[in-house]
């Protein structure tokens, strides 16, 4: 995000997001110019500071949390007691949004509620990332990604023809990644939404439906009786390509081959030969080039031929991730943005917080508290940010 | 809630613009409907790419198309004059932005005119692939972008995900960069472009491949079941059995007969098959539901699997009023915007078929 470019400037976020749906929602407003405070303690830290424990204060040395986390201030806050949950409450009224990912009621019984805040601060958008909804019988399920992805409907429509379902699993969680994606689009527009009526309001966020809706046509067929059981899960054949598969080369790397229409078939054949656009022809073609000649022979007869990249080949390849990764001005990696805006590079203002990392200045600058106040706090645990040290 | 009511914003789908951009410029257009923007959806005289991608309605309609449609003026062009001077008299009306894919020739009309271009791309800017030109679609964006390589057995072919989910998660992309240069424009006036590509949305998606390589070389790649949640089968389908180390003592409350073995005792890849050995006899002697409300009584978030079909009579979704009708008397049901404002639905808007005098002078 370019400095000249923040459309959130000014705009304050109390940040009680938990790995990635909530915390990169809060994220991508930080990278739009949001000030958004990151709300943990040392005995209630966010789960991506757990993936690193082999150094001295390895919460504040995760990656994972890193990544998710940049441009934001963080500070240290006991929810678990009374002054904390006091302190936690005044800093939220003083704040345009609110943005939590917990189970339904946990934030009503810390008395953060949006009932109460609201009472408080009548202007706040309260965005809560839920995960079926704050209404309904199962509002209470808990769930992780891969669950949406088993009840959103995306799994049963994942998978090869003559198997299980499939879900993305905790290393890819596709139903966080989109969460993420959509909700902070969903915040601004909440926003603009107070600013045209002067009325704040709860943002109810429910991802599972954001699954189901990116398989809305699959719904929406469904209720015509134009899909049935048997036609769900269908390997790589997409229904619109006539042959779309991965193949193993030569050189033991998958090759992504598709044929999209009949004049990319009758490419296939004039190249590989009369079964060049069938699976087995195609696939024994294949297996006897290594990548780079199947790619290039495939190319040039306009068939789609890409090879199958993983993490690394990824790291290795800045020119194709674009701004999606970003390196910080110490060298660190972290996730870009899904866009770029104004034609500017993404901008790591600051890095991911440590645990409680601007506790005193957010206190000082927003509550108005001395450093009497503030010795106090500590002292008492309030603002204590070592998680070996909580109670 | 209706927080885009004052704004116009178009959707400008020119001939070949490629299936997978058009499906993320519609995501974008719709969800920017739904929250009142008077969307203008300009289809040019070939038709509109959408109505070919599959599935079918029994009447031969694309239920992708009807779906991203929803809400959205639809302004067929007869010919290239036609939308030459549709475009024009569009930009007459002062939209807020345009949504488009790259190469559009109306970028730097566009500009002239203070308007915001949320531009659709398949390569980051500059991409040597790009300049390549070789072909590609959304299958290849997945291969190349290292989402096919998480998906599947280890053992067999990298797998796709269901629906057509790269082009959908650029079109939230586009929409949350639509947001933001709407913010811009109420901030200071000043106009915010926006370029979204494909292969940046996949990468950017799949960061936890690409920091666990950065890390060492046990990066997230394809394992499977063994990757941690076993999908297993039940009496009626399958179910996920997700869940983390720490909530092991929930899992044991669920299934109290059965000799569980601590996962946190074992090496990450031999958990999932140690579960599933033990407690696929036990899944298979019961229903989804059955498997659903144990886990639900003893906070376990197991997943059900439901199809699409399914999800039709689903009972949170019934409750909390997720479907609608599409305005025709068809019957067909479509989700509602995944979110609620103070409990309530964005209001409901039909797609409708406008000429350039409706939309130059609306009547209603």
């Amino acid at each position: 995000m370019t400095g000249a470019m923040q459309p959130l400037a000014g705009v304050r976020v109390a940040d009680f997001g938990q790995l990635t749906a909530g915390a990169n929602l809060s994220a991508m407003l930080a990278d739009l110019g949001a000030d958004v405070i990151k709300i943990e303690s040392g005995s209630y830290i966010d789960l991506f500071r757990y993936t690193r424990r082999d150094c001295a204060e390895w919460w504040n040395k995760s990656p994972q949390f890193h990544f998710t986390n940049r441009n934001k201030r963080g500070i240290a806050i006991d929810l678990k007691q009374p002054a904390g949950r006091s302190l936690a409450f005044e800093l939220v009224c003083r704040c345009d949004v609110l943005v939590e990912n917990y189970r339904r009621d946990v934030l009503d019984r810390l008395g953060l509620g949006f009932g109460a805040v609201s009472a408080r601060n009548p202007r706040i958008v309260y965005a809560s990332v839920t995960s079926q909804g704050e209404t309904g019988p199962h509002r209470l399920h808990r769930t992780y990604g891969s669950t949406l992805d088993a009840m959103g409907g995306i799994a049963a429509l994942t998978g090869y023809a003559d198997g299980r379902p499939n879900i993305t699993g905790g290393e890819f969680n596709y139903p966080d990644q989109v969460v993420s994606l959509l909700a902070t689009g969903f915040v601004i527009a909440a926003l603009r939404e107070v600013k045209r009526t002067g009325k704040g309001g709860h943002l109810d966020i429910a991802q599972r439906e954001i699954v189901s809706f990116l398989v809305g046509e699959e719904i929406a067929a469904a209720s015509a009786g134009a899909r049935d059981k048997a036609s769900l899960r269908r390997g790589n054949d997409d229904g619109q390509a006539l042959l779309q598969d991965c193949f193993r080369t030569a050189d033991n790397r998958w090759l992504a081959v598709s044929i999209e229409d009949e004049p990319a078939a009758a490419a296939a054949r004039r190249l590989i030969g009369p079964d060049g656009d069938r699976r087995e022809g195609l696939g024994k073609w294949v297996a006897g080039h290594d990548m780079g000649s199947a790619i290039a022979a495939l190319r040039s007869a306009g068939i789609v031929a890409w090879v199958v990249l993983d993490g690394r080949d990824l790291l290795n390849a800045p020119g194709l991730v674009g701004g999606s990764l970003v390196h910080g001005a110490d060298g660190t990696l972290y996730k870009g943005a899904p866009y770029a805006l104004a034609g500017a590079p993404f901008e790591i203002r600051r890095p991911a917080p440590d645990l409680g990392g601007d506790t005193d200045d957010i206190l000082r600058e927003i509550l108005g508290m001395n450093e009497d106040d503030i010795a106090r706090l500590d002292a008492e645990g309030v603002t204590c940010n070592n998680p070996e040290k909580a109670t | 809630m209706r927080p885009l009511g004052d704004l116009i914003v178009l959707e400008l789908c020119r001939a070949g613009t490629p299936r997978h951009l058009r499906l993320a410029m519609a995501m974008a257009g719709r969800l920017v409907a739904d929250l009142g923007a008077r969307l203008i959806s300009v289809v040019p005289p070939e038709g509109d790419a959408l109505t070919a991608v599959p599935p079918f309605a029994g009447n031969g309609a694309s239920t992708v198309q009807l779906f991203l449609t929803m809400g959205k003026e639809v302004l067929s062009s007869e010919d290239d004059s036609t939308i030459d001077q549709a475009v024009e008299a569009l930009i007459a009306l002062k939209p807020a932005a345009v949504i488009v894919a790259e190469g559009d020739p109306d970028l730097v009309r566009f500009a002239r005119a203070g308007i915001a271009a949320i531009t659709l791309a398949t390569w980051p800017e500059g991409s040597e692939e790009d300049r390549a030109g070789a072909p590609i679609n959304g299958f290849g964006i997945m291969a190349a972008g290292g989402i096919l390589d998480i998906i599947g057995d280890p053992d067999r072919e990298p797998l796709r995900l269901g629906g057509h989910q790269i082009s959908y998660a650029a079109g939230l992309s586009a929409f949350t960069a639509l947001m933001a240069a709407v913010a811009q424009r109420d901030l200071d006036g000043r106009v915010l472009d926006a370029r979204i590509s494909l292969i940046e949305t996949a990468v950017w998606m799949n960061w936890k491949a690409v920091v666990g390589a950065a890390e060492g070389d046990s990066y997230p790649t394809r394992r499977g079941d063994k990757a941690g949640f076993p999908v297993l089968r039940c009496k009626d389908g399958w179910v996920a059995l997700v869940f983390t180390p720490m909530q092991f003592d929930r899992v044991r409350a669920m299934f109290p007969d059965l000799p569980l073995v601590d996962p946190s005792a074992l090496p990450h890849a031999q958990r999932a098959a140690a579960l599933t050995k033990t407690v696929a006899p036990w899944l298979a002697e019961r229903t989804r539901a059955e498997i659903y409300a144990e886990a639900r009584q003893h906070g376990v978030p197991l997943g059900p699997v439901y199809t699409p079909a399914e999800l039709l009579d689903d009972e949170q979704y019934l409750a909390r009023d997720f479907l609608v009708g599409g305005g025709s008397d068809d019957g067909m049901l479509f989700p509602r915007s995944p979110m609620t404002w103070n409990g309530d639905r964005l209001p409901d808007r039909a797609s409708r078929k406008v000429t350039l005098a409706d939309v130059v002078e609306p009547t209603a």
